[in-house]
């Protein structure tokens, strides 16, 4: 078994690298085997050439900066769920919204095996209404 | 610490109690000073009473019947998190739910206290559900 530190750390590596958009590091915190889901993937996504395919278009329309509110050990398990706040805007800039977040983030090395993250979705259709003239 | 068994016990009596669409039964699994946060909520609602008025027009509105996928008990903590699967139906005027569904998936962590829930937060995305309820979604909870 994994220790805390050792989940909590693999954990805020996948967010830090989150916060870069920096696709390959990102990536990187994943295990080639990576089961991944969030409310825009429709279905899960199984390993990582799938991951990257997905997190490209989304880390080419959205900028994101994640901040850990709250992190907990699964009892048992190299598991976490953690709690997040994220302060997202368009790449192309305008203004950023707030938005809520729970994963549960199952690790193996120090890597994330497996990644699912809930929050409401509907700031991120707000922003995508935005018109050009508001994106500067 | 509580038993798993009793954490697991009180997780399944919430989603349960709202799956009768009784408000006072949902009620019922709360602690007078309950914290409760979800997905339509602006801020953190404190007390059983704002969490009626929160949750209250949306059990009557919207039938629901979850499918609990996982419960993972929180290390060290009279806490879990319940990952489930909601299928949602508006109802009738009548109270039976009408034959409109929507699938939704969400995670809740539940933390309990002497045979109540003493927090909660509920995950999910609510967007779309809009075309379903639109009237009932906005500002209100919530599966």
């Amino acid at each position: 078994m994994l220790t805390d530190q050792q989940i909590f750390d693999a954990t805020r590596r996948c967010i830090d690298m989150w916060n870069t958009l920096d696709l390959e590091a990102t990536l990187d915190t994943y295990t080639d085997d990576v089961i991944y889901c969030d409310p825009k993937t429709g279905k899960r996504i199984i390993g990582k050439a799938n991951l990257r395919r997905y997190l490209r278009k989304f880390f080419e329309r959205w900028d994101m900066q994640f901040v850990v509110t709250e992190e907990y050990r699964l009892e048992g398990q190299d598991g976490q769920a953690v709690l997040w706040d994220c302060t997202i805007r368009r790449r192309e800039g305008g203004p950023s919204r707030l938005v809520r977040g729970m994963d549960i983030c199952m690790v193996r090395g120090n890597q994330l095996c497996r990644d699912e993250a809930y929050m409401e979705t509907s700031v991120l259709q707000d922003l995508l209404a935005l018109p050009p003239a508001a994106l500067r | 610490m509580l038993p798993t068994k009793e954490i697991s016990r009180i997780a399944q009596e919430r989603f349960a109690a709202y799956e009768t669409g009784e408000v006072a039964r949902v009620m019922a699994v709360y602690a007078d000073d309950v914290s409760y946060w979800d997905t339509t909520c602006a801020e953190r609602i404190r007390g059983r009473d704002d969490l009626q008025a929160h949750l209250g027009d949306f059990l009557r509105r919207v039938d629901v019947r979850y499918a609990l996928l996982e419960e993972h008990r929180l290390d060290g903590r009279d806490s879990a998190i319940v990952l489930w699967e909601c299928a949602a139906r508006p109802r009738l005027p009548d109270g039976r739910p009408g034959e409109q569904l929507q699938l939704r998936r969400g995670m809740n962590l539940l933390q309990v206290q002497d045979g109540l829930v003493t927090r909660e937060e509920s995950y999910m995305d609510m967007a779309s559900l809009d075309a379903l309820f639109p009237l009932q979604v906005k500002g209100h909870a919530t599966c």
